[in-house]
């Protein structure tokens, strides 16, 4: 496995009668990362997504999930995954509780983690009631609760806040973030909410045609920050010439734009600016407009 | 991960759905609605039964009228047709009194008289096997009463049996006791009623997960597919073999409650070619006592169910579809109504059609020419090479969902 990936596709193709619907297909998904993946409707994100867990079967390619190969070690593969895909898959005619329950007999959970969901879903009275009542929020929640109740280390989201409505998109971001902090995941994701993905994508792929298609340069590698300090000088020299971290540019008199290959890189060159007393008067992300990107990438698709 | 636990699961998810649980109450609603609808049947077979001889008696009596005008009226008849008539009337003469005292019985409905019928019929099917063997009526009299030679053997061998053994015979298929009980549920066509239902709940342990999407869910835990498969087919197998166990028993103890057990050893008629693969019925007559046609009966009746369930389930996954899996289930299953009803007992179909064996007093009493054996393995094989079939399409099936 490359670099440490959680998930490696590499030259995923699929085709139904004459349609090619994957056509070499390669991503990864770096540890504690999240990765969303956008494209127009039939692009192939969703079939990415299901072959990855093993609900297609490609015609030709290879998966690994942490380090398992797909095909020839399902089990493992999947130990370290969960999967939403499209609306949760909930048996209807069981209650939350049940639901839940059931996978957690399935997966040997321990009690204790099973009252942690209980909770996480934040469902309260109403998981005692058979999920045909529920709305799509709740629904979410459920599938979510129940998709990390196994600690993976990946998830699959696909199209999480379809059929949300606004109170339940914020909730769903919100939930993931805390999700990568405190559980420790990866999450791949994809969804028509360009705004959702700008705010919690660390990275974009984009697929059109069944084709992975070259990330512009303003979509890869988003950790891009902002620094302003209070010796733009010094903290560029340092940048540059010392610590030798990322890509830094100076924008102004007082800021200057890092361009980094992870988070790790962004807590050393905080450290070293604590070090060598730089103050450090604001710093952000830098946002990218995704929506403008995915005009130039797709055009009017 | 332990397939028990995937069994159990299978279970718990089969009984958590209101579509099963609805199916399993009207099973049984079923039950209860066939016996009183057999206990209604009670009379009204006895007083068509005594119409049925009554008219075969008028007729017997119309042939007999028309030999003696003929006879009379007649002079110049050659000496051979007069003899031929005469036989004939003393063929029809005897004829007509055993039928109306046979209809006579079935009249009154006195079970003192019961054996009456059964000393009666003996004797008017060795008269009719004897005027047949020496050419005083015509072979088509059989034709027209719907039996054949074996049949007047088979009846003389049984009835001979009841009466030397002084058992109370049975003289009406709706005989309302839990010994009988047990055979009505062997019926053919109860058994069809059955098998559709056991389609329906065998479609539904895959087709439901596709129809409502939790097969999202199921089928992305991290377990084999073909444990998925597995799990599925043995869970719907222990749940199928227990309702029509149940089912029975249940049917029996009603019966039984209301109307007496009757008697466990009540004789049946079959062959030696019942213990042989053979692909014709020849063979020692011998009897089988209730007790052993009941066992015989779901001994057949279990690889017929296991065909059910396998071809059901296979239907499901290649069509997804509940409303094809039903309709081509229904089809093949119900097909066996129509050909019992429309195809000759000697027709090669009874014997290499499924569900043929599921009219069992057929098979078991051999009044066609399918095979026991022949049954049993035919139903097994099919059900082998569905479940080879199925468990590859399961296996490499790209679950492209969206249905719900």
């Amino acid at each position: 496995m490359g670099e440490n990936y959680v998930v490696e596709v590499k030259n995923l193709n699929k085709t139904y009668g004459k349609k090619k619907v994957l056509d070499d297909v390669s991503l990864y998904v770096k540890p504690n990362e999240i990765v969303g993946f956008i494209g127009p409707n039939g692009a192939g994100k969703s079939t990415t997504m299901k072959c990855i867990c093993n609900l297609i079967y490609p015609d030709s390619g290879e998966i690994k999930i942490n380090g398992y190969d797909l095909f020839k070690n399902r089990e493992k593969a999947l130990e370290s995954q969960a999967a939403l895909i499209e609306n949760p898959g909930l048996y209807q005619d069981m209650t939350g509780r049940e639901n839940i329950n059931m996978i957690a007999k399935l997966r040997n959970i321990s009690k204790e983690r099973v009252k942690e969901i209980y909770e996480f879903t934040e469902i309260g009275e109403a998981l005692d009631r058979k999920v045909s009542g529920y709305s799509m929020g709740m629904k979410q929640r459920l599938g979510l609760g129940i998709a990390i109740m196994s600690k993976p280390r990946f998830i699959i989201l696909d199209e999480p806040t379809s059929g949300l409505d606004p109170t339940g998109i914020i909730h769903l971001r919100n939930t993931i973030q805390k999700l990568i902090k405190e559980e420790d995941m990866s999450i791949l994701f994809s969804s028509h909410q360009l705004g959702e993905v700008e705010k919690l994508a660390d990275r974009i792929i984009c697929i059109n045609k069944g084709k992975i298609i070259e990330t512009p340069k303003s979509l890869e590698q988003r950790y891009r920050y902002i620094f302003q300090v209070n010796d733009n000088d010094r903290a560029y020299k340092i940048l540059t010439e010392e610590i030798k971290i990322g890509k830094a540019e100076k924008i102004s008199t007082d800021t200057i734009k890092v361009e980094l290959d992870n988070q790790e890189e962004l807590d050393i060159i905080l450290q070293e600016f604590i070090k060598v007393k730089i103050k450090i008067l604001d710093i952000h992300k830098e946002s990218i407009d995704v929506e403008a990107v995915y005009k130039e990438v797709y055009g009017d698709e | 991960m332990e397939m028990n636990k995937i069994i159990r699961n299978e279970i718990y998810k089969f009984f958590k759905s209101r579509k099963n649980i609805l199916i399993i109450i009207l099973f049984f609603a079923y039950l209860l609605g066939i016996n009183y609808y057999n206990s209604k049947q009670y009379d009204i077979y006895m007083r068509d039964t005594a119409k049925f001889y009554e008219g075969k008696y008028k007729r017997a009596g119309s042939i007999l009228a028309s030999n003696q005008l003929m006879l009379e009226k007649f002079e110049d008849l050659s000496l051979q047709k007069r003899e031929e008539l005469e036989r004939e009337i003393k063929f029809y003469s005897g004829e007509r009194l055993k039928l109306i005292l046979i209809s006579s019985v079935y009249e009154e409905d006195n079970p003192k008289t019961y054996e009456r019928i059964v000393s009666t019929q003996n004797s008017r099917y060795r008269d009719i096997i004897k005027n047949i063997e020496e050419n005083n009526i015509k072979e088509e009299f059989l034709n027209e009463n719907n039996f054949t030679m074996d049949d007047l053997h088979k009846g003389i061998y049984i009835n001979q049996y009841i009466l030397d053994n002084e058992i109370q015979p049975i003289i009406n298929p709706y005989t309302m006791t839990g010994a009988n009980s047990l055979v009505r549920f062997l019926d053919g066509n109860n058994l069809i009623i059955i098998m559709i239902i056991i389609a329906l709940l065998s479609m539904d342990i895959y087709l439901s997960e596709v129809e409502e999407g939790s097969y999202k869910l199921s089928y992305t835990q991290p377990y084999k597919r073909n444990q998925i498969f597995f799990g599925k087919v043995v869970s719907i197998i222990i749940i199928s073999t227990i309702l029509v166990v149940v089912g029975a028993i249940f049917n029996f103890a009603m019966v039984s409650i209301i109307h007496g057990v009757g008697n466990m050893n009540y004789p049946f008629v079959t062959t030696e070619a019942i213990n042989k693969l053979a692909f014709n019925n020849q063979g020692q007559y011998m009897i089988l006592s209730l007790v052993n046609y009941v066992i015989r009966g779901f001994i057949l009746l279990f690889p017929i169910l296991l065909f059910t369930i396998v071809l059901t389930l296979g239907i499901s996954i290649i069509t997804d579809s509940s409303g094809k899996t039903l309709g081509f289930s229904t089809m093949i299953i119900g097909l066996a109504f129509i050909l019992k009803n429309f195809v000759s007992r000697h027709s090669i179909i009874n014997l290499i059609y499924p569900y043929s064996y599921l009219y069992i007093k057929d098979v078991i009493e051999v009044n066609n020419n399918s095979n026991y054996l022949l049954g049993i393995m035919l139903n097994s094989i099919m059900a082998i090479v569905l479940f080879v079939i199925s468990y590859k399409k399961f296996i490499h099936k790209d679950f492209l969902g969206s249905r719900e």
